[in-house]
């Protein structure tokens, strides 16, 4: 542990840039290979896999999946994984949509609605430090409230806009910059900043130092509790990010949009190389893991599977991610 | 020792002021009697105020004090409020949509004791009663279809025990991820439509036997079942040492990974029982997603003093826990409140229930 601070503050910043273990090394080659395989087989099987329309299909599951999956890494990493996260995006979401069709001018809706993350969020970290509830529990019962919370705002039902009221405030992610979907771009730029908090500051590095052994780093000094609530706050702030992306993207969303969407995202995090335990994982891994989840599920949409599926890939996904990371770390006993 | 935290200092240091308060009053010249140190306490309001909250909190912490007091105040709120609530077809109705809940309930608090966790019974008993109603509804024999649908369950919670056993992955995870497989599976099965069963054998639950809903009694045998299995048998005994600790248990060559994988398995044959008693009880064959059933039994067994970190709790409690989220469901939907306000209550009494549980052993740091 003492290695980590001391690898962290010694080397030069951008030794940082690069993975370190060679673990880390084989994973990221391994998911590139992963990722060319999808790429050759649904080539053959899916026939309009490369078109402009998928590709602006694909952005969007990419982009939203990507941002949820930023603020997870944080979480899983410094040991508490928050599964609360599909229905955080569900109820900002819905927020979000409830505001800009009311008529409310855009920044006072998205500022709302990236507040209801934070607040979800905050409330998440003071059950687990000052209620000293198990992280996966909390974040399983504010998987109710919140999932509660967004059907009371949506009112259950899809709200379609039929006017042009708040169309303003969804298109500010709709459309393309230099021929690249915005809402992706807006999802790389959470990232590159997820990547640079994470890897090159001092409160990044110690979430790997909490993650692997908290005691230790509470006898360094490292106010573990504090961090932690950062880190779920950060981990509800992004799904209220992503709850903007998925209104922008149909021009509203209900309170039932992404159920089980916590199941993707944990999915992506375990693949990019975190583990149950803490301490392990990178924003690499992360991103590259959610390239290669997104294309399998688009490339499935292609092929036309049925939510079957939707739901049995990322679950089969997740216990051979899960198994690997047992064999690795030998498990839960 | 623990570290302490910054409340546990802040604690202690309290508790130092006190001591040092008490030294001085010794050293003071004159006489110190117990009325003047009352006196003083008195004079300091914050401090004896401060000792009545500690009190109180700390009995609140006592398992089943909590529930006990809900339940309470919940009941007379209801009576007070809604004039059918404390009639007898209200109170056995309560008791009917109770019974699938309790016998998940048995199979969630007899993996709980054993120092496991099985998120994916919701979708399990879901998908044993699509599998029995599915087959109802092609033409197989009823007796059959519900035996198809009791090894549906006790296959899924093999699955888990395998997971957890073989692949040494955490409980918690590998049953989320179970969740969303069988969910998954049970579109399959029905082909993602609803669906209804007409078959009146199939719909046995909603009989009365001797003027008593049918599943009222299944409920009960398994109650008896439960209890016996987890206080006089030799297994119970086992199941408790095991999840008690179960380093301990493998130390006194207990093979930790054969029980863990017939708890599962064990836990899945309620699963079965629970889902086609709820098909049967409905005859509404519709495959879920979302926080659903296992929400309100992890809730209710909680809620019931059955510990997260296995080796505590027992079956009555589970069942006042059942009783407990039956009642307040039912009280909410008599009041007409919006129906995902029970989805909220039940989310925050999960987290009071492990915070009441977890905060008096340390809990999680």
């Amino acid at each position: 542990m003492s290695d980590l601070v001391a690898t962290a503050t010694e080397l030069p910043w951008w030794r940082n840039l690069i993975p370190r273990k060679a673990a880390d090394l084989s994973a990221s080659a391994t998911m590139v290979c992963v990722l060319l395989i999808e790429a050759i087989f649904f080539t053959v099987r899916a026939p309009d896999f490369w078109t402009g329309g998928n590709f602006s299909a694909l952005a969007q599951l990419v982009a939203i999946l990507g941002i949820v999956a930023t603020g997870m890494t944080f979480g899983l990493i410094s040991g508490s994984l928050d599964i609360s996260v599909g229905s955080t995006l569900a109820l900002s979401g819905a927020v979000l949509t409830r505001l800009a069709t009311a008529g409310k001018p855009a920044w006072e809706s998205i500022s709302l609605c990236l507040i209801v993350g934070l607040l979800v969020g905050l409330v998440n970290g003071l059950v687990v430090v000052k209620l000293r509830v198990n992280p996966i529990v909390a974040t399983l019962g504010m998987l109710g409230i919140a999932r509660g919370l967004a059907y009371i705002v949506s009112g259950t039902t899809y709200v379609a806009t039929t006017s042009d009221v708040g169309s303003s405030t969804f298109q500010i992610l709709q459309g393309n910059i230099l021929g690249i979907p915005r809402a992706l771009v807006f999802a790389a730029i959470v990232m590159m900043v997820g990547y640079i908090v994470l890897h090159l500051t001092r409160a990044g590095r110690y979430a790997y130092a909490i993650g692997q052994d908290a005691q230790a780093a509470r006898s360094v000094a490292i106010s573990v509790d504090r961090l932690r609530i950062v880190y779920l706050v950060v981990s509800g702030f992004c799904a209220g990010l992503a709850g903007w992306v998925l209104a922008s993207e149909a021009d509203g969303s209900a309170g039932n949009a992404a159920l089980g969407y916590e199941l993707t995202a944990v999915t992506v995090v375990v693949l990019g190389g975190a583990g149950l335990a803490g301490g392990t994982g990178s924003m690499i891994g992360t991103a590259l893991a959610t390239v290669v989840l997104g294309v399998l599920v688009d490339g499935m949409n292609l092929m036309g599977a049925s939510i079957f599926y939707e739901f049995v890939i990322p679950g089969v996904f997740l216990i051979a991610a899960m198994g690997l990371d047992s064999l690795r770390t030998g498990g839960y006993r | 020792m623990r570290q302490p935290d910054r409340g546990g200092s802040r604690c202690s240091r309290s508790t130092l002021h006190d001591m040092s308060l008490g030294k001085v009053s010794q050293l003071s010249p004159g006489s110190a009697t117990a009325a003047e140190a009352d006196a003083a306490a008195l004079t300091e309001p914050g401090k004896a105020q401060r000792a009545i909250w500690r009190k109180a909190v700390g009995l609140l912490l006592i398992p089943n004090v909590p529930l006990a007091l809900a339940f309470i105040a919940m009941l007379v709120y209801f009576t007070v409020k809604l004039p059918y609530f404390l009639t007898k077809p209200n109170l056995i109705s309560i008791l009917q949509f109770s019974s699938a809940t309790f016998i998940l309930a048995t199979g969630f608090t007899v993996i709980m004791i054993g120092g496991g966790i099985d998120l994916s019974i919701g979708a399990g008993s879901v998908l044993a009663g699509l599998v029995a109603g599915v087959l109802t509804i092609n033409g197989v024999p009823v007796a059959l279809a519900f035996l198809a649908g009791l090894l549906t369950g006790v296959a899924s919670g093999a699955v888990n025990g395998l997971l957890v056993t073989k692949m040494r992955i955490n409980p918690l995870i590998a049953t989320l991820a179970m969740l969303y497989v069988l969910e998954g599976i049970g579109y399959r099965v029905t082909g993602g439509l609803d669906d209804e069963v007409y078959n009146s054998t199939f719909l046995f639950a909603q009989q009365r036997w001797f003027g008593v809903p049918a599943p009222i009694y299944i409920a009960g045998g398994i109650l008896i079942l439960g209890w016996t299995l987890l206080r006089t048998t030799k297994l119970g005994v086992h199941i408790y040492a095991l999840g008690g600790s179960s380093s301990a248990a493998r130390q006194v060559a207990f093979n930790v990974e054969r029980y863990r994988i017939g708890l599962y398995t064990l836990g899945g044959v309620f699963t079965g029982i629970g889902g086609v008693l709820t098909a049967s009880l409905t005859g509404n064959l519709a495959p879920t997603v979302g926080p659903g059933i296992e929400f309100a039994v992890a809730t209710a067994v909680l809620l019931g003093g059955v510990s997260l970190t296995g080796g505590r709790g027992s079956l009555i409690g589970a069942l006042v826990g059942v009783l407990f989220i039956g009642a307040l469901a039912n009280g909410l939907v008599q009041s007409a409140v919006n129906p995902e306000l029970t989805l909220m209550l039940e989310g925050i009494l999960l987290i009071a229930a492990v915070a009441i549980d977890q905060l008096s052993q340390g809990g999680f740091r």
